[in-house]
């Protein structure tokens, strides 16, 4: 009898809690829970680990393309960069911008904020509203940290995720073959595998929001991605092969200036600048 | 006597402890809504969750803002006395940190050798990741490019604050 009475008497107490956490709860649960996933507190160790991380990858990228030395270009890009990367939920971050050598089109970002656009991007593009979308869309990358949370960087030694966090912090042979081995795999998706289609149409509908945010058309992406749509062979090769299909990214643009009301009136394309600078 | 006087006291002190339960987990949940930071140097803080809807305050970075709900990419929140809609691209849970740079301040000059800059500008990580052997080995191998990644540092860690902020307007 005590036992049972035991047991109705945590059941009691349990729907209790469990209905008293339920109704204080401002926000539903799976809001709150994505919100808190969206959000998740970091370290100055976590953001120290993604920096030093993202330099490799970066390091990587111009290996393998080599930058493009054109001093105004260059600081062009840095300027519009820095100024979209402000508007961003990352204020601890150096962001760096470089222009790679290569007629390909395509665009890279590493951890940490580095952000890489190709040459033959740059020339396929009418404005700067179009240099925006694009740049943003690479910030949102890095905001987003679709690379970090894939490969589970952190800095926090005291962390329990799962991945190489613990390992980094030291200075084992153990720990710069785990580093190593993540650099390879980050190489990997910026070059071979792609980012996960999910964080590529992220990247699109947020970095959309971001060059709203500095008054640029918020179409400049989807008029870019029409023209280049149909450039066939090498340049526009591994883009095609990394992202989800134009029309898909369109139509998902297409819907999120349709649900967060943006208005294309008044809104800003800056040729002249453009055109002045590359 | 002692077996009877348990089991009769039993159930009120487990409604007992649900109340005490309930007012804690209550209390606890009220209070434990989210803080947030605005991040970005401005946000707009929207009358609903979207742009088009009423701009109702101007928030800038630093900005303590209570999280009242959450819903596709928007959060309800009380700024001060005002309450109104901010989007998560502008916001984080963490206060703003400063920001950080691999560059020390006594980095040496660029034109040095590439092994002693590698070093220096690597310092405040020196325990993580890839010696330099590792990177000279990938240098040599063409896999990666820090010369070049040094230089581009460089160039854009000089661009000042206030340009960007002039270059935005």
């Amino acid at each position: 009898m005590a036992s049972v009475g035991g047991k109705v008497g945590r059941f009691y107490i349990a729907v209790t809690i469990f209905a008293a956490a339920a109704f204080a709860t401002p926000a539903d649960s799976a809001d709150r829970r994505r919100a808190h996933q969206e959000t998740q507190y970091i370290t100055t160790d976590d953001v120290q680990a993604e920096v030093d991380f993202g330099r490799e990858v970066a390091a990587r990228i111009i290996g393998k393309y080599s930058l493009y030395e054109n001093k105004k270009l260059t600081r062009y890009l840095n300027l519009l960069g820095k100024a979209l990367a402000g508007n961003t939920n990352r204020p601890e971050l150096n962001f760096t911008f470089g222009v790679l050598d290569t007629d390909i089109i395509n665009a890279f970002s590493a951890p940490g904020g580095y952000i890489f656009i190709t040459k033959g991007a740059i020339n396929s593009m009418e404005d700067e509203a179009e240099l925006a979308g694009v740049i943003a869309h690479e910030l949102i990358h890095v905001t987003e940290k679709h690379i970090v949370k894939e490969l589970g960087i952190k800095g926090s030694e005291s962390s329990a995720v799962a991945g190489i966090g613990r390992l980094i912090g030291g200075a084992t042979d153990v720990a710069k073959v785990a580093f190593s081995q993540a650099v390879d795999k980050a190489e990997n998706i910026l070059f071979n595998r792609g980012y996960q289609q999910k964080d590529e149409i992220e990247a699109d509908r947020l970095g959309t929001l971001l060059i709203y945010s500095m008054n640029y058309n918020p179409t400049s992406l989807i008029g870019y991605f029409k023209k280049i749509k149909g450039i066939e062979g090498e340049p526009t090769g591994s883009i095609k092969k990394l992202h989800p299909p134009f029309d898909e990214r369109i139509k998902s643009i297409f819907s999120i200036i349709a649900e967060d009301g943006l208005k294309q009136d008044g809104t800003l394309r800056k040729k002249e600048r453009f055109d002045a600078n590359i | 006597m002692c077996h009877r006087s348990d089991s009769s006291v039993r159930p009120v002190s487990s409604f007992a402890l649900s109340l005490i339960a309930f007012i804690l987990v209550f209390a606890y949940n009220l209070h434990a809504a989210e803080i947030l930071y605005v991040q970005s140097a401005k946000a707009k803080l929207m009358s609903d969750k979207n742009f088009k809807s009423d701009l109702k305050e101007t928030l800038k970075r630093g900005d303590r803002l209570e999280a009242l709900e959450n819903s596709g990419g928007w959060y309800k929140v009380s700024a001060g006395t005002t309450k109104g809609w901010v989007h998560r691209l502008s916001v984080s849970t963490n206060p703003v940190m400063e920001k950080l740079t691999l560059i020390s301040a006594d980095a040496p000059d660029i034109s040095r050798g590439a092994r002693k800059r590698a070093s220096a500008i690597t310092s405040a990580a020196a325990a993580r990741g890839l010696s330099d052997t590792d990177r000279k080995r990938l240098n040599e191998q063409g896999r990666a490019d820090y010369r070049s990644l040094e230089k581009l540092e460089k160039d854009a860690g000089g661009i000042s604050e206030n340009e960007v902020e002039e270059f935005a307007k």
